[in-house]
């Protein structure tokens, strides 16, 4: 896999900041090509892909549990004012939960789920870089891309859904307390409430984009990792760069697959 | 296959350059099976780019490189992977992968390149006690010296049996008793287990232990090739400058 390389120095020209993006933009559709060529190869790696996911899961666990809880709370306690004003409390549970649903629960676990894994395999397969580790796995005649990015990446597009169910679940809790802290409600309700006015159709839409914001998530680590240059500085960059381009990406396919959805479920 | 005249390695007319800096240019070299050949430069003069070529991690300009009959620069990645599982390459940092103890890292290493599925641990002892270092299997990397993680990064390059091997550096960075010790190491493993070695590195006293042949490296080509003696013994004012601070510095007579 030959990528193109970027113009590394210090300070860059306007034309150089062009020249960089699109180099960026062309390596990472090489990178994502050779990903497509090689997931369906064997071996599989299926040990190495469980492996990242429990870790993965166990480290964005309680990080993704105290957001998950706040989202629903501070939703619930902003909205509570202004539905009481029309005396649409009734309709709280609902919105919350379909709010959670449909954007917060999938965006918001994305963006804090990037900002913890991604930087976290563009530093480590960075350091690997640099400390020629993925040179040592070549030379060996391993396959360094699919033992360390394929192996990433499948991890990252399968937890994060799980995860995201895990956020709505809580963050339709963190919305029942939200509301008794303003009012008196009966959680069997709330419950029913929620459950009233969710679809299965609003469950898709919302579960299925994470699958590719988990591949972003792994995607972008793994290129900005596999691709560092320039040492300790670089590894650093690797690190910080990964997550802002994961999360600029989220949130600009968020906008695309807003509008897919409601083209593909009208209803909804 | 053993190439015309026993040789193993063989370079026609390689050139290489980043940008407009120059690395080699048209330069040919070839080792034969068995020998051990040191390569001496300034630094920045190519040497690890030199062993980078050979084995595929970088593509030259032009020219060829030959292993056995096989010119590494037209294989496909499949078949230089049946090439490379032939070799071992020590780098300079040892490169080991530091989320694995030192067992995972040759067992990782074994497994994946000769497809093992048995038991592998009296290989492991086998080749930790080559490298005197048994009772560091279950250490991580983090947790050694700079001369154990050498020794280890030996021991993972020489599992795999490997008929050629390739080291980048072996004693740079360690004090003068420990460098000793490995190169006397990296001879012992030649005549046992009869590799072929290209040996880059700065450090004279480890070449005279290990060196059959020694090439020097200087401005873009080979500019001396011989035993290590002629090189040490030369009256050519740049070799002699070269090879007489690095005795100086390395007995400690003077300061630098």
């Amino acid at each position: 896999m030959n990528l193109p390389k970027p113009i590394n120095k210090k300070y860059l020209s306007l034309q150089e900041k062009f020249y960089n993006f699109f180099v960026t933009i062309t390596g990472i559709s090489i990178f994502n090509w050779e990903f497509l060529k090689q997931v369906f190869i064997p071996p599989y790696e299926i040990g190495e892909i469980k492996k990242h996911m429990t870790e993965l899961g166990v480290k964005t666990f309680p990080i993704v549990s105290i957001m998950g809880i706040i989202i629903g709370l501070v939703l619930a306690m902003q909205s509570f004012p202004v539905f009481k004003r029309f005396g649409a409390t009734d309709f709280l549970p609902g919105t919350v939960a379909l709010s959670v649903v449909r954007e917060l629960g999938p965006v918001l676990t994305a963006l804090i789920f990037a900002g913890r894994v991604s930087s976290g395999i563009g530093a480590e397969l960075g350091s690997m870089r640099v400390t020629e580790q993925i040179d040592a796995m070549e030379v060996a005649a391993i396959n360094p891309f699919k033992y360390l990015v394929v192996t990433r990446v499948i991890a990252t597009t399968m937890i994060l859904p799980i995860l995201t169910i895990y956020v709505v679940f809580l963050s339709i809790l963190g919305g029942y307390l939200g509301v008794i802290i303003n009012d008196i409600m009966s959680f069997e309700y709330y419950k029913n409430a929620v459950l009233g006015t969710i679809e299965f159709g609003d469950l898709i839409p919302g579960i299925a984009k994470t699958f590719v914001f988990g591949y972003i998530v792994g995607m972008v680590g793994a290129f900005k990792g596999f691709t560092t240059e320039g040492g300790t500085e670089g590894v650093g960059k690797a690190s910080t760069t990964s997550v802002v381009m994961a999360s600029l990406l989220i949130l600009l396919i968020d906008t695309v697959l807003v509008k897919v959805t409601i083209w593909l479920w009208p209803t909804v | 296959m053993v190439m015309a005249d026993g040789v193993i390695i063989k370079i026609e007319n390689l050139t290489k350059s980043f940008g407009k800096n120059i690395i080699f240019n048209n330069i040919s070299l070839d080792v034969k099976a068995g020998e051990n050949l040191v390569v001496f430069g300034r630094s920045g003069t190519g040497k690890s780019v030199l062993l980078k070529c050979i084995i595929g991690l970088m593509k030259p300009d032009s020219g060829k490189i030959f292993i056995y009959d096989k010119n590494i620069t037209s294989l496909s990645l499949k078949e230089l992977n049946v090439l490379r599982k032939r070799t071992g390459f020590l780098f300079q940092g040892a490169a080991l992968y530091d989320s694995m103890t030192v067992r995972e890292n040759l067992e990782f290493t074994l497994r994946r390149v000769r497809g093992l599925k048995d038991d592998v641990e009296p290989k492991l002892i086998e080749t930790l006690e080559h490298v005197s270092l048994v009772d560091a299997i279950d250490k991580m990397p983090s947790e050694l010296s700079g001369g154990m993680r050498k020794r280890i990064g030996l021991a993972r390059s020489i599992i795999t049996d490997p008929e050629i091997m390739f080291y980048d550096e072996p004693t740079t960075g360690l004090d003068p008793i420990t460098s000793k010790e490995i190169s006397e190491l990296i001879l012992e493993l030649q005549i046992k287990l009869k590799m072929t070695s290209i040996v880059v590195t700065h450090d004279l006293i480890c070449a005279k232990i290990i060196a059959d042949r020694a090439i020097f490296l200087k401005d873009s080509k080979i500019s001396y090739e011989g035993k290590i003696e002629n090189l040490t013994d030369s009256e050519d004012p740049f070799l002699k400058n070269f090879f007489s601070t690095e005795i100086i510095k390395s007995s400690g007579d003077i300061n630098v």
